[in-house]
Parts: C-alpha cells; sequence; structure tokens
C-alpha cells in the first residue's frame, strides 16, 4: 500500500465518521452549543451531500479535518461520544436445546452490566441479543446481520464450539473483536488463534488435563466415556492426557454416537468387565442425565466412581437425574464455596436480582462480560481500534469469582485454579460441595501469532 | 459369553422399547395410509403428563394415565383436523406428513413453553430397583419389566387385531375400505380409535421411557428417525414387520455399541439401504387393494 492510498483510505474513513456524526445530530436533533464555524462546515457538508454535488477528494478532506478540529476545539465530540453506545452484539443459543444454558448465561452478563449501571467511561452499552441455533451458519448469518444492521463494536457470548470456530474465523476476517464466553474447543485460540478473537472461559484442555492429573494422584487406572464429536475427543483427550501424563493408565475410551445412542448398556458392561479404579466422562444435556442414570442402575455407581466435569453434572440436571446424581464429583471453573471478594459480591448480586444461586453458566457469562468491560474502561470508552481492545485485554489481571483472571499470550484466559465438587444431599434437595481446589491445566499449543 | 448375555438382554429392552414406539405408528398406518409424523409428539405428551402424574402419584399412575392423555389428545387431532382436512381433499400422503411434521414441531416447542427446557425425568418404581447379577455385571430389573412390556403390548395388540370384532374390522379396513363402508361400517369412527390406540401406544413409550431416556422438550424429534426406519424396514402397515424390525434394529445397534463401535454412526443406515436395496417393500409387505 502507498502512502498515498493510506492517506485516501484515512481521508475517507474522516468523512464517513464525520457525516455520520452530522446525521445523528440532525437525527436527533438534539440543541447543541457549537461555534458558527463548525455549524458553518456542517451546513456545507449537509449541502453537498443534498445537491449530491462530489467534491474533490482534497476537499473533503480539508471540510472534514476542519469539522474534526472545530468540534475538537468545542468539546462536541466528546458530547456525541457520550451519546453514541457502544454497541455489543451478544450471540447465545437463546432457543432450542441450549435456551435454558443462553438464558443463565445472559443473566450472569446482565450482573456485570449491572454493576456499571450500563455505562462504561461515559458511553452507554447496548446490547444487542442475538439467537445462534447453535448453528455454525446461522451463527455467521446473525453475526453479519448485526454488523451490517446495527453497526457493533464487539461480539460476545457464543456456547458451542462449532459456533466459536465459525465465529472465530469470521472475527479475523471482518477485523471484528470476538469475545467468547464458553466454545471450549482447543484450536479456536490454539491453530485457529488470531489477534480478534479472545476466549473468557478456558479450552477444553486446560480444565481436563489439570483433573486427569490430580485424579492420577488417587486412582491408578481410569476408563473413558464420551460423545464421538469434536467437543468429545478433546475433553475426553485432555483427560487422558493428564491422567497418563501423572502415570495412570487409561483401561478403555468408550464413545458413543453423537445425538444417537440412547442406550449406554453394552458400554456400561464393557467398563465393568474392565475393572479400572475410576470412570471419567464428558456428555451435555440429555446425554448426560442418560449416562449418569444409566450407570447409577447398572450398579457400577457403588463400585466405580463416575468422575465428570460440570457438564456431565449440570446442576440443572440434577433433579432429572435424583438420586443417581448424589456423591457425583467433578471438576469446574467456578463454585459458590470459593472463598474470595469477587464471588461473594457476584453470588449477592445474583441472588438479589434472580432469586437464586448462579450455575455456571451464569458464572460463565458474568466473566464474559468483566473483562470486556474492564478493557472498554482501560480504553476510556474508545473502542475504534478492535485489535487494541482484544490487546487491552489480554493484558488485564484482576479478581474474578474463579480467582486471579489472567490471559495467556493465546488470548485465551488462563485456569490458574479449578475446583472439585461433589453432589451431596441437603434435605430434600442436592446441593455442590467443594471439596478440593487444584491446579489447572495448560493449552493445547499451536497458535502462532 | 456373560457379556453376550448381558448385549443379548440389552438389545432386547431397547429393541421392545423401540417396538412399543413403532407399533403405534404402524397400527395407523396399516390401516389409515396416514403416515403420522407428529408420532414423536405425542411420545413426548405421554413422558411430560408422566412427569406430572408422577410427582404426586407414583409411577403406576403415569404408567396407566400418561397413554389415555396422548391417546385423547390422539383421538381429538384426528376428529377434529385430520377427518377435516381428508374431507376437504387434502388427504395425499405429502399434505399429511407436512401438517403433522408441522404439528411435531408445535408440540415440542409447547413443550418447551409450558415446562420450560430443563430435564425432567420419572423415578422407576421402587420394587423394579436394583438388578440382578450376571457374574459381577448388574442387570437392572427395570429393563426386564420393559422386556415384558414390549411382549405383552405385542401379545394384546395380536389378540386385539386377530380376534376381536374391531381388529376384523381393521383388518377389513386394511385389505379394502371401500366394502367395509358398503356393509355399514362408520370407517371415519374406527379411524379415531385407532388413531387413538396408535398415539396412545406412543404415550406408553413416552412414560415407561422416561426412567432411562429423561424427558425433555426436543424427545420426540430424537426417536422419530428410529421409528420410521423401523415402520419402513418391517414394511409399511404390518405389525409382524415392526415387531422383527424392532428386533432386527434393536439387537444391531446394541451389538454395534458392544462390538465395532466405529460403525453405530451410520451402520443402521447401510443396513436400511441394504435391506430396502433387496426388499424394496420391507420385509412382511401388507397386500394393499390397488383401487
Amino acid at each position: 500500500m502507498s502512502e498515498n492510498d493510506i492517506l485516501k483510505d484515512c481521508h475517507l474513513t474522516q468523512r464517513f465518521k464525520a457525516s455520520r456524526s452530522v446525521h445523528d445530530f440532525m437525527h436527533h436533533g438534539e440543541p447543541l452549543t457549537v461555534n458558527t464555524k463548525a455549524e458553518e462546515t456542517m451546513k456545507q457538508m449537509i449541502n453537498y451531500q443534498k445537491t449530491g454535488i462530489t467534491m474533490k477528494l482534497a476537499e473533503i478532506s480539508i471540510a472534514s479535518a476542519a469539522l474534526a478540529v472545530a468540534l475538537a476545539l468545542t468539546g462536541w465530540s466528546s458530547t456525541a461520544a457520550a451519546e453514541e453506545p457502544i454497541k455489543v452484539g451478544l450471540v447465545l443459543p437463546f432457543k432450542g436445546v441450549y435456551a435454558n444454558l443462553a438464558e443463565n448465561f445472559a443473566s450472569g452478563w446482565d450482573i456485570a452490566l449491572d454493576q456499571y449501571n450500563g455505562e462504561i467511561a461515559g458511553r452507554k452499552i447496548k446490547v444487542f441479543r442475538e439467537d445462534t441455533e447453535a448453528n455454525p451458519n446461522v451463527a455467521v448469518q446473525r453475526a453479519t446481520k448485526l454488523m451490517n444492521a446495527e453497526n457493533v463494536d464487539v461480539l460476545a457470548g457464543v456456547v458451542s464450539s462449532g459456533v466459536g470456530v465459525a465465529l472465530g474465523q469470521f472475527a479475523n476476517q471482518q477485523k471484528v473483536p470476538i469475545v467468547l464466553g464458553m466454545a471450549i474447543a482447543d484450536v479456536i485460540t490454539g491453530k485457529n488463534c488470531g489477534p480478534y478473537v479472545i476466549r473468557t472461559s478456558f479450552s477444553a484442555h486446560s480444565l481436563t488435563s489439570g483433573f486427569g492429573r490430580y485424579l492420577a494422584n488417587s486412582y491408578k487406572t481410569a476408563s473413558t466415556l464420551g460423545p464421538d464429536y469434536a467437543a468429545g475427543h478433546a475433553m475426553i483427550g485432555g483427560f487422558n492426557a493428564g491422567f497418563r501424563g501423572d502415570g495412570g493408565e487409561i483401561k478403555g475410551e468408550h464413545w458413543s454416537a453423537f445425538k444417537q445412542t440412547k442406550d449406554w448398556g453394552p458400554i456400561l458392561g464393557k467398563i465393568q468387565s474392565e475393572k479400572p479404579d475410576a470412570v471419567y466422562s464428558f456428555y451435555a444435556g440429555s446425554e448426560s442425565v442418560q449416562v449418569v442414570k444409566q450407570y447409577a442402575n447398572f450398579g457400577l455407581k457403588d463400585s466405580i466412581p463416575l468422575y465428570g466435569d460440570h457438564w456431565l453434572y449440570d446442576e440443572s440436571l440434577w433433579d432429572a437425574m435424583g438420586d443417581a446424581a448424589v456423591g457425583g464429583r467433578f471438576v469446574t471453573t467456578n463454585a459458590l464455596d470459593v472463598d474470595n471478594e469477587a464471588n461473594h459480591l457476584f453470588i449477592k448480586a445474583f441472588k438479589k436480582k434472580y432469586g437464586k444461586t448462579p450455575d455456571i453458566n451464569a458464572y460463565l457469562g458474568y466473566e464474559n462480560a468483566l473483562p470486556l468491560f474492564k478493557a472498554i474502561e482501560a480504553l476510556g470508552g474508545d473502542v475504534t481500534d478492535s485489535a487494541k481492545l482484544v490487546k487491552t485485554m489480554r493484558g488485564l489481571e484482576f479478581d474474578a469469582p474463579r480467582g486471579r483472571y489472567t490471559f495467556n499470550n493465546d488470548n485465551n484466559a488462563v485456569l490458574d485454579k479449578v475446583y472439585v465438587i461433589e453432589i451431596v444431599r441437603d434435605g430434600d434437595k442436592l446441593k455442590p460441595k467443594l471439596i478440593d481446589s487444584i491446579a489447572g491445566g495448560s493449552d493445547l499449543s499451536g497458535c502462532n501469532m | 459369553m456373560d457379556f453376550f448375555i448381558l448385549n443379548i438382554l440389552n438389545a432386547m429392552q431397547l429393541s421392545m422399547l423401540i417396538f412399543i414406539l413403532a407399533i403405534g405408528l404402524t397400527l395407523i398406518f396399516g390401516l389409515m395410509d396416514t403416515l403420522n409424523l407428529a408420532h414423536g409428539g405425542f411420545y413426548t405428551i405421554g413422558a411430560y403428563a408422566g412427569s406430572q402424574l408422577a410427582i404426586n402419584g407414583s409411577f403406576w399412575l403415569a404408567f396407566l394415565v400418561s397413554p389415555l392423555v396422548a391417546g385423547i389428545a390422539g383421538a381429538i387431532l384426528q376428529r377434529f383436523a385430520l377427518q377435516p382436512l381428508a374431507s376437504k381433499g387434502r388427504s395425499t400422503h405429502l399434505d399429511f406428513a407436512l401438517f403433522t411434521f408441522g404439528l411435531l414441531f408445535v408440540i415440542m416447542g409447547g413443550a418447551e413453553i409450558i415446562f420450560g427446557s430443563a430435564y425432567l425425568s420419572i423415578d422407576a418404581p421402587a420394587i423394579l430397583k436394583g438388578g440382578f447379577a450376571i457374574s459381577g455385571v448388574t442387570f437392572p430389573y427395570y429393563r426386564v419389566f420393559v422386556i415384558f412390556l414390549g411382549l405383552t403390548c405385542g401379545g394384546v395388540l395380536w389378540l386385539l387385531i386377530d380376534r376381536t370384532v374391531l381388529g376384523a374390522v381393521v383388518r377389513a379396513g386394511v385389505a379394502d375400505r371401500e366394502t367395509v363402508c358398503t356393509l355399514g361400517i362408520d370407517i371415519n369412527r374406527v379411524f379415531v380409535v385407532v388413531f387413538a390406540l396408535g398415539c396412545a401406544f406412543a404415550g406408553l413409550a413416552g412414560v415407561v421411557s422416561a426412567p432411562i431416556f429423561g424427558i425433555y422438550s426436543h424427545m420426540g424429534a430424537s426417536i422419530l428417525v428410529v421409528t420410521l426406519i423401523v415402520v419402513v424396514v418391517g414394511g409399511l402397515g404390518s405389525f409382524k414387520g415392526s415387531f422383527w424390525a424392532s428386533i432386527i434394529v434393536g439387537t444391531f445397534e446394541t451389538m454395534a455399541q458392544a462390538y465395532a463401535p466405529d460403525v453405530q454412526l451410520y451402520g443402521l443406515y447401510i443396513l436400511l439401504a441394504l435391506i430396502l436395496a433387496v426388499k424394496p417393500e420391507g420385509l412382511f409387505a401388507i397386500q394393499r387393494r390397488i383401487a
């Protein structure tokens, strides 16, 4: 790109911005105190637009530069910024299978928004909710719509890994920042990483490899059980790496056909004949209910403990699992019992607003919004430079409900600690009990940024 | 060997569950020539009705009443939607398939609105908790119950079709609908009864599978494919075909999972393609007079 081209680009952008401000001003029709020079320049520009006279490039740049200077002098530009909200596209699977999860995630998001009173560095935060239908194609369409129709500054949310991979690539192409709040596929901040993608949750590998290492301290052998698709392989693969890495032996890896298998009887029979010391399993939703219940029905629960994560033993599934869930132990990034001020604060605010305790998805939603807001704050509300926003976020270090919160160089949140929870009976209800806090695992390498 | 016996039992359990589900679809298709794609919806209705009844009552109350609820819903659908549709001339397979397929999504959406997207379950009755051991491997009693229930349903339906007046009318209707009408039988009434019965079986499958599979709003869509495979493989409308096709599908699924997990995902479809290539009309095609 020659210097001339760059200048041209620069001028065009300025012109666009200036005319947009003028347009906004006209549109809102609010009284403004601007000095006559600025007013004149604006009138001139509107006139040009109305009459359709095309100005030469140089003239545009002079006019817009004059306008910019004039506006800066009167302080009008900061007033304009105050009126222009920061637009965030919150893309989540609001309908269908993940509706419940998405709703809880958004509740957590709203708590963070409340803490800032919906305004950061003098700019309002305007959230546009968009349904991804947990479908990568749909998600990209909706993200495109958010960019074109609503002119969003940043995208956030995202539950499914498939959507995360697609939107991550979309963000890098479109140079729009995306702050992923779940989407745990390793590749997103691994092979596919880029300067516009940042993940506030964690990678599959970092959650389960730490847990595998931890269980290798107590058990010599284990078998694993998971759905035969990308997320299943990422989660189970992480566990196996951790468990083997610390001297454990994996007796059998069992895979079920994703969304097809309903009866785990044959696999459970095989596990019983393998006689491992423990079983680790990853599933989500209806498959979690089926696996945990059938595991108990086959009498395995009493002889071989079934370990999982906060998806296998998802709190919202406990009612459906009933007794089968009691005594189940799982690894998670957040827990109610974690004793730090940020956690207490969040739980209190959540209880006050929703009358219940937050589940993992609410935590992840809150911790999705928090770093974004802190980065916007650090930038004084200026989010025009997308890469800078992501870079600023990466440099953050603060206390969150999960503990000390930092990012690594791949733009992925680091799991300083993860928590081991046991499901215990409390009268008629089940409740989570924190039994251990352990070091989190590391990401799979592969990012070349 | 023990592992193999365990798998035979598992295969029987899954087969019988699929059979209870498929039998209603077969019944309706056999007599009425209507492919009721909302079948999964009645399965859903049965399961949710069961979950509500089981909260205050017991599994057995849910077991008895849920099929009635699904059956009544089915009767209403046939009497007030499908029959008027047919009498207005919209009675092709495509008309009914589209209408009932849409209805399936209405029921799924309705379940989500009323009960939310949370997962529910029904506890197996106390008497069926636990299991018996086959050399260190426990086989749950509830699964034994499912096997017996499937066989019982097959037996009862066989008696009903083969030994009762209703059965005779149904069989006659399958063979030659016009002649049945000329004999002074109100075929529309028979249709309502048969449709209700078919939906009641779907409801029964919903409540019986709840302790094993759980209850969720989109449960009806997830079983539709396997049910359709059974009905197609068995021969559209054939009871005997449904029974054997259920056993083939259930056994294939179980054995694939046990001995060749890699073929699980697509194996069933290859089997379907092979059977249809050799016998395009299914294993036990019914003779339907072409008018």
